[in-house]
């Protein structure tokens, strides 16, 4: 379990993190909708520990972890862009927690094998970033960040470089694999749709401050989310061709 | 598409020419007015090259030492000044400090600075030849490598980090491998920048550091064009053979014109 | 990790310069050095005097015609055969004479130029002259001919370069053809498109080249002629001159053409930075 308590970050003078307050439960994905510039992406750097100074606490299962570095806090953050190691296979680009963490030879080929086996990407192994295509790219990216078993991933608009086709086809797969894993998420979207898609719980972020709602059907109605906009809009334009 | 053939044609033999020329005087003697072919040939200067304890030969050792430590100083201490420039400070006016070395002629800037050489009794050695292209060198790879520190990297750097790597961990499997080529090319630049230098050499050298462009200039004075070109040719040879393992090392700021 | 940052920067580049910036301008004061006898503007006054000012006027004058031919061939080049500059071999041929050294360029001028030199055997054996006396001056010249040439020979390919780049990067071939589908007359998208976008470009490498020409020292010290000198010669020549009058005036010299590039270069900075995302 991940909990915020009262973050507040600022950018010389200028609060960018207004008090936020989270409680993320172990094995939960919690969707976060927001605007470009809402202060989603730092909210997501001050949690793995790449912005340092910020005001209020951090624990992760009981444990404070303002104090750690980012290599310490067990606590994952995956880009847009799939930053591989291009000079490494897709299998060496995953298995690359576990050789830093020193794992031994045996284990680290079983879980790799493993992650490749769940993320369909067995035939690929061998390929280096350059011969794969954008949606493989991410598939080896989140399987690099799925086998240390952080304490919870972290997500910055993931899919938000592919197309639409391949977008829904690896939410469809990011929801099937955190599942499988048990794992804690936090996936930052500015699409209404794919927070719905992925989400199990869900939350709006804008000028610095976060809301949960208590549930989907809130998170629907609410109108900051924007869905009730676009479903009215959808039936407009039905009823325009009826 | 023939005329610009020819065109070409006539600007490739321009760019030949000087390779020619000195090849041309390197094997000849007694090349007087107005002769143009009808002279004497001769291996003599290159067997003078070859022999035991030649001049050149140790020249050529000293410069290739000489342009290695520069240049392996200058891309390391550049690439590294150049991150904590990038990451730890917000305005680009800070480059400046950089440019300002930049743009001074180096022997002026060799004038000014000879005296605290003097003082640090380097004036005259090969330490301080050595110190005073490294202040020539360290500034252009500091300009060189700012611009390799984008966003891109940074978020590479973030993302070992929280993958659980130390900051070994983030040179040696993040930035390096994505610097390899970068990194060679500056060192290749510095390394002409220090191999093209005269005028600085010659002035904290005061003579007793004998670069190639030192002896080509010593033969330029002595009337003795058959050796200038002999030595111009071992300053041409190292360049042209990165012109053939990769051009883009040549594309060097024109240093010391 | 700010501070280090800046105080690397300041120990490796602005304090060498500044120091001996400080020590150029406190010689040339009269504050220290070995005829010292305290502060005095007369060295100063000494630059007024013509030597200075007519060695910065040519080193001006050489350094933009250099500019000038360098660019001038490169555009010409570009516009005549760029297609042809696309293949291989040319394409690498020209990085030829970006391998050689400056000083090695002079010397060859030298040989070709001169008036024993190889233009000048050729120009005999044609009939054209008698003796070398009757070749035109072309090095050690009042008009720096040698020098310039030199110059263009070893930097216009290099100008040419970034002018291709150019053209790929900002996509001349497309816009040329949006501005002909406007109405662009097709001989006027050269002096309307093409041109203005290869000079936007080109700017800052062409002002930092101006600035690298005036301080010039190898090829001049090879091909100049002996009055007016390029600055960095004269600066050299005065400070080696067995008259210690002379050395507070080549720190003179020194500090202030130091200052001038200081100068300029802040200024386009500063004037170009966002424009050129320096």
């Amino acid at each position: 379990m991940v909990t915020l308590n009262n973050i507040r970050k600022a950018f010389e003078g200028q609060p960018v993190l207004k008090g936020v307050n989270l409680r993320v439960e172990d094995g939960e994905t919690l969707a976060v909708l927001g605007r470009s510039g809402s202060g989603k992406t730092t909210l997501l750097k001050v949690m793995a520990g790449i912005h340092r100074a910020y005001e209020g606490s951090m624990r992760v299962d009981g444990e404070a972890i303002d104090h750690l570095p980012p290599q310490k806090r067990g606590i994952v953050y995956l880009y847009q862009d799939a930053l591989l190691f291009p000079h490494l296979t897709a299998r060496e680009n995953i298995a690359f927690g576990l050789n830093v963490r020193n794992a031994t030879a045996i284990d680290r080929e079983e879980k790799v094998t493993q992650v490749l086996r769940s993320l369909r990407l067995s035939e690929h192994g061998q390929k280096y970033p350059a011969e794969l295509s954008g949606g493989q790219r991410q598939r080896v990216a989140f399987g690099r960040a799925l086998i240390i078993q952080p304490a919870i991933l972290l997500l910055d608009e993931p899919f938000a470089s592919l197309d639409f086709g391949t977008r829904r086809e690896m939410q469809r797969l990011f929801k099937r694999v955190a599942h499988q894993h048990a794992m804690t998420t936090l996936f930052v979207t500015h699409d209404a749709r794919e927070a719905l898609s992925v989400g199990s719980r869900f939350a709006h972020m804008e000028d610095g401050r976060l809301h949960v709602f208590p549930d989907r059907q809130a998170f629907i109605n609410d109108e900051a989310s924007g869905i009730r906009d676009e479903i009215n809009f959808w039936n407009e334009i039905d009823h325009t061709h009826e | 598409m023939r005329w610009q053939r020819l065109l070409f044609s006539i600007v490739a033999i321009c760019f030949v020419i000087p390779l020619a020329v000195l090849a041309y005087l390197s094997l000849s003697a007694n090349w007087y007015f107005p002769a143009l072919w009808s002279h004497s040939f001769t291996l003599e200067h290159w067997h003078w090259l070859l022999r035991d304890g030649s001049p050149l030969t140790f020249s050529l050792l000293l410069s290739v030492g000489l342009s290695l430590s520069v240049s392996v100083a200058a891309t390391a201490l550049g690439f590294f000044v150049s991150r904590l420039l990038a990451y730890h400070t917000t305005s680009t006016y800070w480059l400046l400090g950089a440019y300002f070395p930049y743009v001074i002629a180096p022997v002026v800037f060799a004038v000014m600075l000879n005296v605290y050489l003097l003082r640090l009794g380097l004036t005259g050695t090969l330490g301080g030849v050595m110190l005073a292209q490294l202040l020539i060198t360290f500034p252009y790879a500091i300009l060189f490598f700012y611009g390799f520190w984008n966003e891109r990297i940074r978020n590479l750097e973030h993302l070992v980090r929280t993958l659980g790597g130390n900051f070994r961990t983030v040179v040696t499997q993040a930035i390096l491998p994505s610097a390899r080529g970068l990194i060679a090319v500056c060192f290749f630049q510095t390394y002409l920048i220090s191999w093209f230098e005269y005028g600085l050499t010659q002035f904290i050298g005061v003579g007793k550091v004998p670069t190639l462009t030192i002896m080509v200039f010593r033969y330029i004075s002595e009337a003795n064009p058959h050796l200038a070109a002999l030595a111009g040719l071992l300053l041409i040879l190292p360049p042209l053979g990165l012109l053939v393992v990769n051009r883009r090392f040549l594309l060097h700021k024109a240093w010391s014109i | 990790m700010r501070k280090v940052a800046l105080i690397v920067l300041l120990l490796g580049c602005v304090a060498p310069l500044a120091l001996s910036l400080g020590y150029g301008l406190m010689y040339s004061l009269g504050l220290i050095g070995l005829q010292s006898e305290g502060f005095t503007l007369s060295f100063w006054a000494q630059l007024l005097s013509g030597e200075f000012a007519r060695s910065i006027i040519y080193s001006a004058y050489v350094a933009g015609a250099s500019t000038v031919l360098a660019l001038g061939a490169a555009l010409a080049l570009l516009f005549s055969c760029r297609l042809h500059l696309r293949r291989a071999l040319p394409y690498r041929l020209l990085f030829l004479p970006l391998t050689v050294p400056p000083l090695v360029a002079a010397f060859v001028v030298f040989q070709l130029l001169s008036g024993g030199g190889v233009l000048a055997r050729a120009a005999w054996h044609f009939g054209l002259i008698s003796d070398t006396q009757a070749f035109p001056e072309l090095v050690h010249d009042p008009y720096g001919v040698g020098i310039i040439i030199a110059h263009g020979f070893l930097v216009f390919p290099f100008f040419l370069l970034v002018l291709l780049n150019i053209w790929d990067n900002e996509q001349l071939d497309e816009l040329g053809r949006v501005a002909a589908s406007l109405g662009v007359a097709k001989h006027r998208v050269f002096a309307r498109i093409h041109l203005p976008l290869l000079m936007r470009g080109i700017f800052p490498l062409l002002a930092l080249y101006v600035i690298f020409f005036m301080g010039a020292y190898d090829i001049p010290l090879v091909l100049g002629q002996s009055s007016p000198r390029m600055i960095s010669v004269l600066v050299l020549e005065k400070l080696q001159r067995f008259n210690l009058a002379d050395i507070p005036v080549a720190y003179a010299m020194a500090s202030w053409y130091a200052l001038l590039c200081i100068a300029t270069i802040a200024l386009l900075f500063t004037r170009f930075k966002r424009r050129y995302s320096l």
